[in-house]
């Protein structure tokens, strides 16, 4: 007696489809990635209160900046390079001081955001940005 | 005159690893992924300190002409007039008063438009703000304040 031979069929799972599917699933996650623009400096803003927490100008550090770019800490001219020897002894002195920044209405965004990243860089714990409404309000400026 | 046989052997490339590679990349891709409701294209200032940002957070986008665009989070920012941050801040607090308000401002827009923003999110008792910036690279000094 003689039996049919067994046909040799291998089995196997299909893999060849598996990059392509893969490769789609990349392009997907490419497009949709977005990266790190989710970052940027935190800034926590005082509680409103009735009886708000009084800032000497005399004793905080003014930084005003000008049309131009141009900064002036306390009345005088410096680069932005130059903020950090200016302030680093005065924290040594007062890890608490305040800094007061004003910008020009008129100036450009990116010039604020340079001296407040340059302030926290030396070390500044307390940076207050007053809006126009209370610089108006202290009626000194 | 006899030749010789040609060689059976079959030129290929090898692609069984092409599978790993790609899904390697997938899961790069995966991890890195945040699902940005906000898709507005704004030229950020650069700063070499950042913090993550808050997923979830409100989006006050202002654009280089002074444009408003806000976002409470999870809608796509819709446009708005620049007195229109305090009735939207103030909602959003009321709901969830450590509400995180992200602005994402223009470097090259006029100090007036973040000055206005700031004010109505301080009348607003917003607290937790933050500034999108792109990270600053050391030598380079752009084109910040001089």
């Amino acid at each position: 007696m003689k039996f049919g031979t067994r046909l040799k069929i291998e089995e196997d799972v299909s893999s060849s489809s598996t990059a392509d599917i893969a490769f789609l699933l990349i392009i997907f996650f490419m497009v949709t990635t977005a990266f790190g623009t989710t970052r940027g400096l935190e800034m926590t803003l005082p509680k409103k209160q009735k009886v708000t927490q009084e800032v000497s100008t005399t004793e905080a550090v003014l930084v005003e900046i000008d049309d131009y770019g141009n900064i002036f800490i306390d009345g005088g001219g410096v680069l932005l390079e130059h903020i950090e020897p200016y302030i680093r002894p005065k924290l040594a002195r007062n890890p608490n001081k305040y800094v007061l920044i004003k910008s020009s209405l008129a100036a450009k965004y990116e010039y604020a955001v340079s001296v407040v990243d340059e302030l926290r860089l030396s070390g500044v714990k307390n940076i207050s940005i007053p809006t126009q409404k209370e610089i108006a309000s202290w009626g000194q400026y | 005159m006899r030749f010789r046989r040609k060689s059976n052997v079959q030129a290929g490339i090898p692609s069984a690893s092409m599978g790993d590679i790609a899904f390697l990349l997938i899961v790069f891709f995966m991890v890195t992924t945040t699902f940005s409701v906000d898709k507005s294209k704004v030229n950020l200032p650069e700063s070499f300190e950042r913090e993550a940002t808050v997923p979830g957070a409100a989006i006050i986008v202002i654009k280089e002409n002074g444009e408003l665009l806000l976002s409470e989070g999870d809608k796509n920012p819709q446009p708005a007039g620049l007195n229109d941050v305090l009735v939207f801040a103030l909602n959003l607090v009321a709901m969830q008063p450590q509400m995180q308000f992200t602005i994402k401002a223009s470097r090259d827009s006029e100090y007036r438009y973040f000055d206005r923003v700031m004010e109505q999110l301080r009348d607003a008792n917003a607290k937790n703000i933050s500034l999108l910036s792109m990270q600053k690279v050391a030598g380079h000094s752009g084109r910040g304040a001089r």
